[in-house]
C-alpha cells in the first residue's frame, strides 16, 4: 500500500509514500473512513515528506476525505509536500481543499493543537540526535546529552568561548541554531579532524565551528522531514572571544541542550521567535547569519 | 435538476457585498455565496466544484487587501476546471483602458465601473446570467 | 582505486573543511590537491587546471555559485560528461540526492562522513569509470 494510517492522541497522522497514483487495492479513502469511524477522530495530518508525486485520481480519493471530515466539522492538512504535489494540487484546483503547511507544527497550529508559547520536543530530539552523532563521527568526540532546559531571556550570553551560528526558517518561525564550546575543546577538535595542535584559537580555524553547526543541522533536517518539519538554512557564521553574544531572531524561547565530554562541556541552543503564525515565504540561502 | 444559478459576491466591505445582493436579488433562482477576499472566494469555488454545485458567476472587486482581484482572476483562470467558468464581473474605480483590456485577457464578461447605479448592476448581471442559462441549457 | 597520482579538485566554502577533505584524502594515498572556495573559483581551478583534474569533491551550499550549479556547468561540456564528480554536503534529504542524480553526480556523501565511506565512494566511482 502506498499510504500508513496511524492514530495519535488528538489527530490521525496519514503518511504517503512513494509515487501516489491511487491505484491501491485498498483505496485509501475507504481505509480512512474505517480507520476514522474505529477511532472517532476528527483531525487529520497527511505526511507527504516521503511522497513524490500524487495523480489526479488519487487527489479526487483525497478530497473525498474532505468532504467526509468537513461534514463533521473536521479538518484536513497535508505537510512535508515536495513541489510536484504542491503543483499538482494546484492544478487541480485543489489548492484550498488540501491545504499543504510546510511543517507539522504548522497543520497543529491551524488545528488549535499547539499554542506558540509551548517548545515541541518532537523537535527537540533530532538536534539532540544529530550533535552526538556528528560529534562522534566527524570531531571523533563523544558527548552525553544533558537535560534541555530553557534559556532565561536575562541571559543572553552564550556559554562558551566559541560558536558557530547558523539561521534557520520554516513556515511556523525563524529562529537560529548555535553550537557553543570552551576553547579547549575546540583545539582538540581542531587536532583530531587536522592535525594541527595549536595553544589558542586562531582567525585562520575559528570556521571549523560554523561547519559542525552546519553538518549538525544538516542531520537533524533529514529527522525532522521525516517528521513532516521543513526547514531551510543558510549559510553559517562564527563568532569567538570571551563575551560574544549570538544575534537572536524575533527574541523568542531558547532551548539550551549542554552536552558532556572528556573535553569540558558544551551546548547546542535553537532559539526560535514566538510568533509562530506569521506567515513566511521560503527563504534564499544567505551569506552568513 | 437543480435550478439554481450560484452567484459568489467577493469585495471586502460587507456593506457593499449586500447592496450588490440587493440590486440584483430580484432575478429568481440565484443562491448567494459571498467572500471577503481572494483566499477565502477560492475557497468557496474550490468547495462547489467538489460537491458538484459549481458557482457560475463572481462578481469581483478589484481593489482587496492581500490579494487583489485581478490577482484572483488570473488565478483561476490558471486551472483547467476554472478556465471558461464562472463567468466574471469586475467591479473597480479603474477606467484607464490598458488595465480593462488586461482583465478582458482573462475571460471577464463585464466591466462595470464604480460608482455605478443599480441599473448598470442589474443589466450587467442580466446579460452574464442569460449567457449562463444558454450554456447550462435552461 | 584511483591512480595514487590523480589530481584532486576540492571545492567548498569553508577552508576547514577543504583541509579535512584533503586530509582524509591523504590518509587514502592521494597528494595532489587544488581548492576552490565555490562554484565559479572551481570552476576556474578545473579548467585551467595541468595537469588535468581527475575527482572532483564538492560542497552544496556555497555562496556566489553553489555546487549544483557547478555541477550542471561540468556537465554541460562532453569533456567533462564523465568527469568524476562527488558532492559532499550535509545536505542528506531525498530531494537534494535526487536532484544531485538528476544533474549527473557520480557519488553522493552526506556530513558527517567517515574515512571508510570516502574511500568506498571513490572506489565504486573508480569503477563505474572503468566499466564505461
Amino acid at each position: 500500500m502506498g499510504f500508513e494510517i496511524v492514530s495519535q492522541n488528538e489527530y490521525l497522522l496519514v503518511k504517503l509514500l512513494g509515487p501516489c497514483e491511487g491505484d491501491d487495492e485498498q483505496k485509501i479513502d475507504k481505509v480512512f473512513k474505517a480507520k476514522q469511524e474505529e477511532t472517532k477522530l476528527k483531525l487529520a495530518v497527511f505526511n507527504c515528506s516521503e511522497c513524490s508525486g500524487v495523480s489526479a485520481l488519487f487527489l479526487r480519493q483525497l478530497a473525498t476525505i474532505y468532504k467526509e471530515l468537513e461534514k463533521q466539522n473536521g479538518k484536513m492538512r497535508l505537510v512535508g509536500a515536495n513541489d510536484s504535489v504542491i503543483d499538482t494540487i494546484q492544478k487541480n484546483g485543489l489548492d484550498r481543499i488540501l491545504v499543504c503547511k510546510m511543517s507539522l507544527r504548522g497543520a497543529l497550529v491551524d488545528f488549535g493543537l499547539a499554542t506558540s508559547k509551548e517548545f515541541d520536543v518532537n523537535f527537540i530530539n533530532p538536534f539532540l540526535n544529530a550533535t552526538q552523532k556528528v560529534f562522534k563521527v566527524q570531531a571523533f568526540i563523544e558527548a552525553r546529552p544533558g537535560k534541555p532546559s530553557l534559556k532565561k531571556m536575562s541571559d543572553p550570553l552564550l556559554m562558551g568561548d566559541i560558536s558557530g551560528i547558523i539561521s534557520i526558517a520554516s513556515e511556523t518561525f525563524k529562529g537560529t541554531l548555535a553550537i557553543s564550546m570552551p576553547e579547549a575543546m575546540f583545539l582538540k577538535i581542531l587536532k583530531n579532524m587536522l592535525g594541527t595542535e595549536q595553544a589558542s584559537i586562531s582567525e585562520d580555524v575559528v570556521d571549523l565551528v560554523g561547519e559542525l553547526a552546519n553538518i549538525i543541522l544538516g542531520q537533524a533536517k533529514i529527522e525532522l522531514a521525516s517528521l513532516g518539519y521543513r526547514l531551510d538554512m543558510a549559510l553559517p557564521s562564527c563568532v569567538w572571544g570571551k563575551d560574544h553574544k549570538i544575534k537572536h531572531f524575533g527574541g523568542g524561547v531558547c532551548i539550551v541542550i549542554p552536552f558532556e565530554t572528556d573535553s569540558g562541556t558544551f551546548y547546542t541552543e535553537v532559539m526560535t521567535n514566538t510568533n509562530l503564525t506569521e506567515k513566511m515565504g521560503t527563504p534564499k540561502v544567505a551569506k552568513g547569519a | 435538476m437543480n435550478k439554481k444559478i450560484r452567484v459568489l459576491i467577493v469585495d471586502d466591505s460587507k456593506g457593499l457585498r449586500q447592496i450588490i445582493m440587493r440590486y440584483i436579488k430580484d432575478l429568481n433562482d440565484i443562491e448567494f455565496f459571498e467572500a471577503g477576499n481572494g483566499e477565502e472566494a477560492e475557497q468557496i469555488l474550490q468547495e462547489q466544484a467538489l460537491k458538484e454545485m459549481p458557482i457560475k458567476i463572481v462578481v469581483l472587486d478589484w481593489v482587496m487587501p492581500k490579494v487583489t482581484g485581478f490577482e484572483f482572476l488570473k488565478k483561476i483562470r490558471s486551472v483547467q476546471i476554472f478556465e471558461k467558468d464562472p463567468r466574471v464581473i469586475m467591479l473597480s474605480a479603474e477606467t484607464y483602458s490598458d488595465l480593462v483590456n488586461a482583465c478582458m485577457k482573462y475571460g471577464v464578461e463585464k466591466y462595470v465601473t464604480k460608482p455605478f447605479t443599480q441599473e448598470q448592476l442589474a443589466e450587467a448581471f442580466e446579460s452574464t446570467l442569460k449567457k449562463v442559462k444558454v450554456a447550462s441549457g435552461f | 582505486m584511483f591512480d595514487p597520482k590523480t589530481r584532486i579538485l576540492i571545492v567548498d566554502d569553508m577552508p576547514s573543511m577543504r583541509k579535512f577533505i584533503a586530509i582524509s584524502c591523504k590518509g587514502l594515498g592521494f597528494s595532489d590537491f587544488i581548492e576552490g572556495k565555490n562554484g565559479n573559483d572551481g570552476y576556474e581551478k578545473l579548467v585551467s587546471s595541468n595537469p588535468p583534474v581527475g575527482v572532483v569533491l564538492c560542497d552544496w551550499n556555497m555562496p556566489e555559485c553553489t555546487g549544483a550549479e557547478f555541477l550542471k556547468r561540468v556537465r554541460s561540456e562532453p569533456r567533462f560528461k564523465l568527469l568524476p564528480f562527488i558532492m559532499i554536503t550535509a545536505e542528506g534529504e531525498k530531494e537534494f540526492v535526487v536532484n544531485a542524480k538528476e544533474l549527473g553526480v557520480s557519488a553522493y556523501i552526506v556530513k558527517p562522513f567517515t574515512a571508510d565511506q570516502l574511500k568506498e565512494k571513490l572506489e565504486s566511482v573508480q569503477a563505474h569509470l572503468k566499466a564505461a
